[in-house]
């Protein structure tokens, strides 16, 4: 595993810590549609956008296509 | 057309067009266990992508994440968009999974499991512990789809009819064609589940509230509460509810076994990318539907009652109420068939052919596959007709499904060690498991919440020191962890994988 993988690891728990925090520290006192409701949707738009600049990078080897069935 | 005909009619119309999706999918069915339990690994990736949203996606979303919105709040979305954001593991571990699939003809996570750390045993331990946890899971299904029809139809479907039919259903499509006839219904269910879903959600908002804008800021006047912070779940509750579901797309054997369809990198990754904007549509209108539920009917003695009673109202349309209904019908039988076709699978491979009878032939092994998921079928049923007697029981559909996750997240550590850690044992990976579930069990039963937390939290901890601990302590099988790590060392970076 390269730097790239551990890069994304270490991303991707950043987003999970922000997830479990932000919400219940910085929009404790925010009541409104505009507090953690739009955070999460943003922050979930963020994450997807990350897991497909991951997979958009993998391409077809037919080597791994060992053990197919005809 | 009185309110009973009409569910009926939309149930067989529903029915009838599942049964012919699935014969046509018969029509590619080929011979042999593969093709019955994997398609022969040859699926293709938009019907990859919508059989793995309607095997995820269960009635637990329109019934009882709704539910949890109306009760808790904003949190509910935040939980459940934990859960899709665990997709990365996917992206990390799908393709992994996919490789030594092919590379090595595993037919279950199990089979990897007993594989990699050369133990049988370990296969059957991993089986069983899905079969422990499974079955409540897919019970709930069972009941969901029982208190819905009762309900949307007002007695005119008797809950126990409606249990019936679901397990008679869920039977009927997983024996045309196995995995593809499961696969195509699938299909069929989600495209039913969302556009059902979104079409009830523009109604609830136009008709309820006057369009989107005015939905929202209803939200703000009206239930602030549910909206500052996490609404009104306490940290404990958001931290339990959430670590199951973040691990369930590699802890849940229904969804695994699908990372080994995909019949290209292609595929794989349409899959992971139509589930992804699917889950996240999906998601927020189900918790759009628990908002609108407590603006319009605040008063509901039981959370998992919002979605019915929302229906109930005279701005859904009778047609629309009925196709909603039919939507959540369709998420919990995808849900059911699916556990059903795993675990019949799980039962042939890991302990039929890898534990009793070890020269069993292929026929031989389909035969007891396809004997069992009858066998599964009713004992789906008579859990959820138990457990529907319950009272209590009967409208704890989220935390009931929580813990079903909590106790398949024992098999977390010992998944992620086979595809990482050279070290890692057979008596490790044993351990961890048969602790963890036994921990969990235990505090799940009696109910106990040492320093607040919840049994799949402690028991993540507990069965992850034992996995390292005992691993340590024992002999690794040297020659094939280094055959299974260097091959995946190889493929991984031809394919460009992470």
């Amino acid at each position: 595993m390269g730097k790239l993988f551990w890069g994304w690891v270490v991303w991707f728990l950043f987003l999970f810590a922000l997830d479990f925090t932000i919400p219940f520290i910085g929009f404790k006192h925010v009541p409104k549609v505009t507090g953690s409701f739009l955070f999460w949707i943003l922050w979930i738009v963020v994450a997807i956008a990350s897991m497909f600049l991951i997979f958009f990078r993998w391409r077809e080897n037919h080597d791994n296509n060992e053990g197919d069935h005809p | 057309m009185s309110q009973g005909l009409f569910v009926w009619s939309a149930i067989a119309i529903y029915i009838a067009l599942g049964i012919a999706v699935a014969v046509m999918a018969r029509r590619k069915l080929g011979s042999g266990i593969n093709d019955f339990f994997l398609g022969n690994r040859q699926i293709g990736g938009f019907v990859s992508a919508l059989t793995y949203a309607a095997t995820t996606y269960s009635a637990f979303m329109m019934v009882g994440l709704a539910g949890l919105t109306y009760k808790l709040g904003v949190g509910a979305l935040g939980f459940e968009l934990t859960y899709l954001c665990g997709l990365v593991l996917v992206v990390f571990f799908g393709p992994r999974f996919w490789l030594v699939g092919r590379r090595f003809d595993y037919l279950t996570h199990a089979e990897l499991l007993a594989d990699r750390y050369q133990r049988r045993a370990v296969g059957i331990v991993a089986a069983l512990l899905c079969l422990v946890f499974l079955i409540p899971y897919a019970a709930i299904q069972v009941m969901g789809i029982g208190y819905l029809l009762a309900g949307v139809s007002k007695g005119a479907i008797p809950l126990l009819g409606a249990m019936v039919l679901a397990i008679l259903v869920a039977l009927v499509w997983s024996n045309i064609a196995g995995l593809r006839s499961v696969a195509w219904t699938d299909a069929l269910q989600a495209v039913i589940m969302l556009l059902a879903s979104l079409a009830a959600l523009g109604f609830l908002a136009y008709r309820g509230f006057g369009g989107f804008g005015n939905f929202l800021l209803k939200m703000d006047e009206e239930i602030p509460q549910l909206l500052a912070g996490p609404g009104l779940f306490k940290f404990n509750v958001f931290f339990g509810l959430a670590l199951p579901w973040l691990f369930f797309s590699v802890s849940n054997p229904q969804v695994t076994q699908r990372l080994f369809i995909p019949k290209s990198v292609t595929a794989f990754k349409q899959m992971i990318g139509g589930f992804l904007v699917f889950g996240f549509i999906y998601t927020l209108v189900s918790v759009l539907w628990g908002f609108g539920a407590r603006l319009l009917v605040p008063a509901l003695d039981k959370a998992d009652k919002a979605t019915p009673a929302l229906l109930a109202l005279p701005i859904i349309p009778k047609a629309i109420a009925i196709i909603v209904m039919v939507g959540i019908l369709a998420a919990a039988i995808s849900t059911i068939d699916s556990i059903l076709l795993t675990l019949s699978s799980m039962c042939a491979r890991d302990i039929y052919k890898n534990g009793i009878n070890l020269r069993a032939s292929e026929e031989m092994e389909l035969r007891v596959g396809k004997a069992v998921i009858p066998i599964l079928a009713i004992i789906f049923f008579v859990f959820a007709y138990w457990a529907a007697g319950k009272k209590g029981l009967a409208f704890m559909i989220a935390p009931l499904s929580a813990a079903a996750s909590a106790g398949l997240l024992m098999g977390v550590p010992a998944i992620i060690g086979a595809f990482f850690w050279r070290r890692a044992t057979a008596a490790g990976a044993l351990s961890s498991m048969v602790g963890g579930a036994i921990l969990v069990l235990a505090l799940q039963v009696s109910g106990t919440k040492p320093l607040g937390l919840w049994p799949g939290v402690w028991g993540l901890m507990v069965c992850t020191a034992l996995y390292v601990f005992v691993s340590l302590c024992t002999r690794p099988p040297v020659q094939k962890a280094k055959e299974f790590l260097q091959y995946l060392h190889e493929a991984l970076a031809k394919g460009n994988f992470v």
